[in-house]
């Protein structure tokens, strides 16, 4: 365990129904005892609502161990009207994420001072084993870094082994974990059916440097990725959020060229692009947090139909053409596609929408839940 | 009913925007004058209970710029309560946020009040000083313009001068266009070659055209009124002749 990790949390609540569970008994095992803490109620009942742009800087320091008490099975925030998006669910299995990207959209959603872990893993699997026992025909992708990176705590957490075990038992699922760290040791022995995707969320080295602090570099990332693969795992790559700079197309291309040439197309399942895009409200934040000379906050955005803030159409559709062609351009077998793009751009940029290209038909299907 | 001159009070005249109703007395708070402040009074009538309490009974509603001044002449009171009953949460952001508030000119302060602008709308003054000219020009503006040019101009404080950001600022339209170019300068200069071109397009008689942005969107607005079916066709008509015209608007070369 890195001692960056230990170190970069001052205090650990532990919320008293949790103190049997697994992972708070490794949490004694990995951390100093006088940063833990036994609590009877949630820490800072005050600080309820919006949360101040140092209390959210500081809730990422202040690891919170609890029951989740809502459903932990829940449908992709992109299925909403007006956006094409991939049929997907998500699994919460926390809230707040321990890196620090000026970007990240958690700043306009948390509300609470803490970065929660769920110790109660195991009724998130009883969830999932109730749909899977209820359509079993059924197929389903899910994933679990909506509210959290899904693997950046899972050294502590360990809950990609239960989920990489538990998904074992029914291979017409797809697992996904996504990330932007590089904690991959900790689940590679584990025995899978071949449907984990393990997923990166890449951008070139000088946006890592600028935008996507605390997470792993670029090379630490294809490493992590190749780990992966060398077990068989299925990768996917998340071009995602691109982000406009006066060189942005010497820079992409540098990174489509570190993609391609350590991986083929028959290694990564698909290749998500979109480009930076957050909500409105979260910009006084952002501001606040990361200064005026960060390409985010710098930047020409406007607020689409959807509400959130992305740069014009016209700078849109020409980013995700040049990665498009510049994978297409090491192979035709690439698989590229936008994720959280109004249908309006996949016409102009694809000349169809999702589920008229073969390719990504199987991808993009909607999902039978029927529940 | 207790009375005392005012003359014997300290005046925590902290320039409530609404004026204090000519028929209602001036209020002490153990002897703090907390309302009617105006010269004509001499006496206020004395209660003896607690300030915060007293002023909340006196203000129902009081907008960020009225407490922040209120918060510099009396810092010690309980704001946590008095933040909750104006629905404001009290923390270290309000504190900075009063602070700041209280150094901008009156006149930014009276626009802020009447405005009703909020914690975040006057987050921008966080960020770094701009020149009280700047803050008094955005005055001229509705709340909605006004706190877009507040962040552009601190936004833009960054890269500029402030002579450069108030460039223009004596006309109000060319000015939130000026600071609009100079926050979006790819897009302002992509729009203006559009626009020159769609200018140059010979559009039908009787039909407008112009280059318009929405949001993250751009393109040509084409308005006309067609009088009978036949002038709808006549336009129509005219319009798709001018389809390669059109066509070069978006393919110059
Ligand atoms: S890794 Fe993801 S969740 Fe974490 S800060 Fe970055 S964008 Fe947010």
């Amino acid at each position: 365990m890195e001692p960056q990790l230990i170190s970069q949390f001052e205090k650990i609540f532990i919320d008293q129904n949790s103190a049997e569970s697994a992972v708070v008994q490794r949490i004694y095992n990995i951390f100093p005892h006088n940063k833990i803490e036994i609590v009877n109620e949630k820490p800072f009942p005050d600080a309820f609502g919006i949360l101040s742009s140092n209390e959210f800087s500081r809730s990422k320091r202040l690891l919170y161990v609890t029951e989740h008490k809502g459903h932990f099975f829940k449908r992709c925030p992109g299925a909403k009207p007006g956006l094409a998006c991939c049929n997907y669910f998500v699994l919460n299995l926390g809230l707040q994420c321990n890196m620090n990207c000026s970007y990240c959209y958690l700043q306009s959603y948390i509300n609470t001072p803490l970065l929660t872990i769920y110790s109660n893993i195991d009724r998130a699997l009883t969830e999932l084993k109730e749909v899977a026992d209820r359509y079993p025909q059924h197929t389903y992708r899910v994933g679990t870094g909506e509210t959290t990176d899904s693997l950046s705590l899972d050294e502590i957490t360990l809950y990609s082994r239960k989920l990489i075990s538990f998904f074992k038992k029914y291979p017409r699922w797809t697992l996904e974990l996504k990330t932007k760290s590089s904690k991959v040791d900790q689940f590679l022995d584990v025995e899978h059916a071949g449907n984990v995707i393990c997923g990166w969320s890449m951008n070139p080295q000088n946006i890592i440097e600028r935008e996507e602090h605390l997470t792993a570099n670029l090379s630490q990332r294809l490493d992590a990725a190749g780990k992966c693969l060398s077990k068989k795992f299925k990768l996917s790559f998340h071009l995602d959020p691109m982000i406009w700079h006066p060189e942005w197309k010497e820079s992409y291309c540098e990174l489509v060229e570190k993609i391609s040439s350590m991986f083929s197309p028959e290694d990564a399942e698909y290749i998500t692009v979109g480009a930076l895009r957050f909500q409105p409200e979260q910009r006084h934040m952002m501001r606040e947090r990361f200064g005026l000379k960060s390409l985010v906050t710098q930047a020409e955005v406007f607020q689409g139909k959807d509400g959130k803030m992305r740069y014009d159409i016209e700078v849109r559709n020409e980013m995700f053409e040049f990665i498009r062609n510049q994978f297409l351009s090491k192979s035709r077998a690439w698989r590229v596609s936008l994720c959280m793009e109004v249908p309006e751009t996949w016409s102009m940029t694809m000349a169809s929408t999702p589920r008229q290209i073969p390719e990504l038909k199987e991808l993009f299907a909607p999902a039978n839940t029927n529940c | 009913m207790q009375f005392i001159e005012i003359s014997q009070c300290k005046t925590i005249n902290f320039k409530p925007l609404k004026p204090w109703p000519k028929h209602l007395p001036s209020i002490s708070v153990r002897n703090n004058l907390i309302a009617g402040f105006d010269s004509s009074r001499t006496l206020a009538v004395q209660l003896d209970i607690v300030f915060e309490d007293a002023l909340t009974d006196c203000y129902q509603k009081l907008t960020l710029p009225e407490l922040a001044r209120l918060y510099k002449i009396k810092p010690d009171l309980r704001w946590d309560f008095l933040c909750d009953f104006y629905h404001f949460r009290w923390n270290s952001d309000l504190k900075n946020i009063f602070e700041l508030l209280t150094e901008t000119p009156p006149k930014f302060q009276n626009w802020a009040s009447e405005k009703d602008l909020g914690i975040k709308d006057l987050s921008p003054l966080k960020l770094s000083i701009v020149s009280p000219q700047f803050l008094e020009h955005i005055t001229r503006y509705s709340k909605q313009i006004g706190c877009k040019v507040l962040e552009w101009g601190i936004e833009l404080s960054e890269h500029h001068s402030s002579e450069r950001i108030l460039q223009n600022s004596e006309n109000t339209e060319r000015w939130y266009h000026d600071i609009f170019s100079l926050r979006h300068p790819i897009t302002a200069s992509r729009d203006q070659n559009y626009t020159n071109r769609v200018i140059s397009t010979p559009w039908p008689r009787q039909v407008d055209a112009q280059w318009k942005r929405v949001g993250d969107k751009a393109g040509i607005e084409v308005r006309f009124i067609s009088v009978s079916s036949a002038d709808f066709q006549k336009k129509s008509e005219a319009l798709v002749k001018l389809q390669s015209k059109v066509e070069k608007i978006w393919n110059p070369n």
